[in-house]
C-alpha cells in the first residue's frame, strides 16, 4: 500500500500513462516523417511536432517512478528547442533572416516604397479632388459676385 | 502477464520506432535537422534505457541514463550557441 492506494490501482494509472506516452510517440513519429519538406520553415514545424515527444517523456518518466529525471527533462526541454530554433535563425534560414539573405531585405524596402508611392498619389488625387471643388465654388462665387454687381 | 509489463513493452516498441525515425532525421541535409535528430535520439535512448532497466531490475541503467541525459542535452544546447555565433 502506497498512500494509503492499492498497488494495483497504480499499476494500473502506470500502465495508461505509459500507454499514452506512447501512443504521443508514435503520433508524432508520423508528423514528423510525413510533413512535407518542401514547405517554408519546415524546421520550425519539426521543433514544435518534437515536443509532443518531451511532453510524453515526461510522462513516461514519471509513469516510470523517475521524477527527477522528469524536472530535469521539463526544465531543460524548452531551452534546448529554443537554442536549436535561434540557431538555425541564425545559420541557416535564408528564407526569414536578413543578413544571411539581403534580398529579402530589399524586396521589402521596395515594398513599403510601393507602398509610400501608392499613398502619395491617393493624396494627390485627393487634392486634385479638393481643388477641383475649390474651382467649382470659385466659380460660384464669381457667378454670385456678378449677379450681385449686375444688381 | 502484468498489465505494466505490457505497457511497457509498447513503450519499448514506440521508442524503437522512434529511435528509426530520428535517425532518419539526422541524415538530412542541414546542420540544424542533424542536432534536433541527435536530441530526440538522445531522449529516446535515455527512455530505452530506464524501460529496461525497470524491467530487469538493473539499477546501472539509470546512472548512464542520466548522464546521457545531462550531457546529451547541455551538449547540444553547446554546439547550438557556437553554431549561432559562428
Amino acid at each position: 500500500m502506497m498512500f494509503g492506494i492499492d498497488p494495483g490501482i497504480i499499476n494500473m494509472i502506470q500502465s495508461i500513462l505509459l500507454v499514452i506516452s506512447a501512443l504521443l510517440i508514435l503520433i508524432a513519429v508520423v508528423g514528423v516523417l510525413r510533413i512535407d519538406r518542401n514547405l517554408d520553415n519546415v524546421v520550425y514545424a519539426r521543433i514544435h511536432i518534437l515536443g509532443i515527444v518531451d511532453i510524453a517523456g515526461i510522462i513516461a518518466f514519471l509513469a516510470l517512478g523517475q521524477p527527477l529525471f522528469a524536472l530535469i527533462y521539463l526544465f531543460l526541454a524548452p531551452l534546448l528547442a529554443h537554442a536549436l530554433a535561434n540557431a538555425y535563425f541564425h545559420s541557416e534560414d535564408t528564407l526569414n533572416n536578413p543578413v544571411l539573405n539581403p534580398n529579402l531585405e530589399e524586396t521589402s524596402d521596395e515594398e513599403e516604397d510601393e507602398d509610400e508611392t501608392d499613398l502619395v498619389d491617393e493624396v494627390l488625387l485627393e487634392d486634385n479632388l479638393d481643388m477641383s471643388d475649390d474651382s467649382s465654388i470659385d466659380e460660384n462665387l464669381d457667378e454670385k459676385s456678378e449677379d450681385d454687381g449686375n444688381d | 502477464m502484468d498489465i505494466l509489463l505490457i505497457s511497457e513493452c509498447f513503450l519499448i516498441v514506440a521508442l524503437i520506432v522512434f529511435l528509426i525515425a530520428t535517425l532518419r532525421i539526422i541524415t538530412y541535409k542541414s546542420t540544424s535537422m542533424g542536432l534536433i535528430g541527435t536530441s530526440s535520439f538522445t531522449l529516446a535512448l535515455t527512455l530505452l534505457l530506464i524501460t529496461v532497466g525497470t524491467i530487469f531490475n538493473i539499477g546501472f541503467f539509470k546512472d548512464i541514463a542520466l548522464a546521457l541525459l545531462l550531457l546529451g542535452i547541455v551538449g547540444t544546447i553547446a554546439y547550438a550557441a557556437v553554431m549561432r555565433r559562428a
